[in-house]
């Protein structure tokens, strides 16, 4: 069986921290039916619900959201892959363009970037 | 919370009963979620139906099963696992007892205490021992299907495992 993360992790540290669903909720100005439903993956995070998590509970946005973080992440290495291919195939027709190549190391950095960051 | 490895392995351990259950979710070593369901007796589609949103929610690798479960309960169980594709294991007491031994006999009360110690969280919800002629506390199947997946992680000999007792 292939082993992933989960898109978030709201529900075990609402509970590790020790707030009811309630009061979670009613810290983050939401209410608990929504808070529900983001803890079960039902509904996506908004983004002022998403920042305030990460300061409620104290931990990052890539912890809070592992899963969702690696599938953005494994998304746009592929992006960037094919990206990096077509600007090489420009260049070789166009050799001394030096946006392009400025733009190819750009690409390589943030793709050798992506490879070697962990959470 | 900490991510420490690239792989991941997350289980759901039950501690069932007749009208209840107990369950604990871990990755890795890392206890992600805890608690109790309970259902009116003589209704096992309403604990198929609970113990199903457990499995969607956390998506469990693997499902262990503290032995000794009643028979229907644990037939309802291995069901649902087959239809979710997710193997089914099961967690002798004896093990889960070795696990936690220490010079004497350790007690579900003191298997509990361990299990609070290593996981503060459950702190909270941990009963106070029971008294002659009472009932055993029900929070307590939490911590027995918290002090299975331990044990499991321990016998499977997991490597980010602290190795407490």
């Amino acid at each position: 069986m292939v082993a992933f993360t989960l898109t978030s992790y709201l529900r075990t540290l609402r509970k590790k921290r020790g707030y009811s669903l309630r009061e979670a909720a009613n810290l983050l100005d939401i209410s608990h039916y929504d808070l529900s439903r983001y803890e079960r993956h039902l509904r996506e995070v908004p983004l002022p619900v998403a920042l305030t998590c990460c300061l409620l509970y104290q931990v990052t946005a890539q912890l809070l959201f592992a899963g969702m973080y690696d599938h953005c992440k494994s998304s746009l290495i592929h992006r960037l892959k094919l990206f990096r291919r077509r600007l090489v195939r420009r260049i070789s027709k166009s050799r001394l363009d030096a946006r392009l190549n400025h733009k190819l190391s750009l690409v390589t950095e943030c793709l050798a970037h992506l490879s070697t960051a962990t959470i | 919370m900490k991510r420490s490895s690239s792989t991941f392995d997350r289980i759901l351990t039950l501690d069932l009963h007749p009208r209840s259950f107990g369950y604990a979710v871990f990755e890795n070593v890392e206890l992600l979620d805890w608690g109790l369901r309970k259902w009116p007796s003589r209704q096992l589609k309403t604990a198929g139906r609970k113990l199903c949103r457990l499995l969607e929610l956390w998506q469990p690798m693997r499902l262990i099963v503290r032995e000794g479960a009643p028979r229907r309960e644990h037939a309802m169980v291995e069901a649902l696992a087959r239809d979710a594709k997710v193997p089914i294991l099961c967690v002798a007491r004896a093990v889960v007892q070795d696990a936690f031994r220490s010079s004497k006999r350790a007690s579900r009360f003191d298997v509990a205490r361990v299990v609070a110690e290593r996981y503060p969280e459950l702190g909270l919800r941990l009963p106070p021992v029971r008294k002659l002629g009472h009932a055993e506390p029900f929070q307590l199947r939490m911590f027995n299907a918290a002090a299975t997946g331990m044990a499991f992680l321990r016998i499977s000999n997991h490597p980010a495992d602290g190795g407490e007792k």
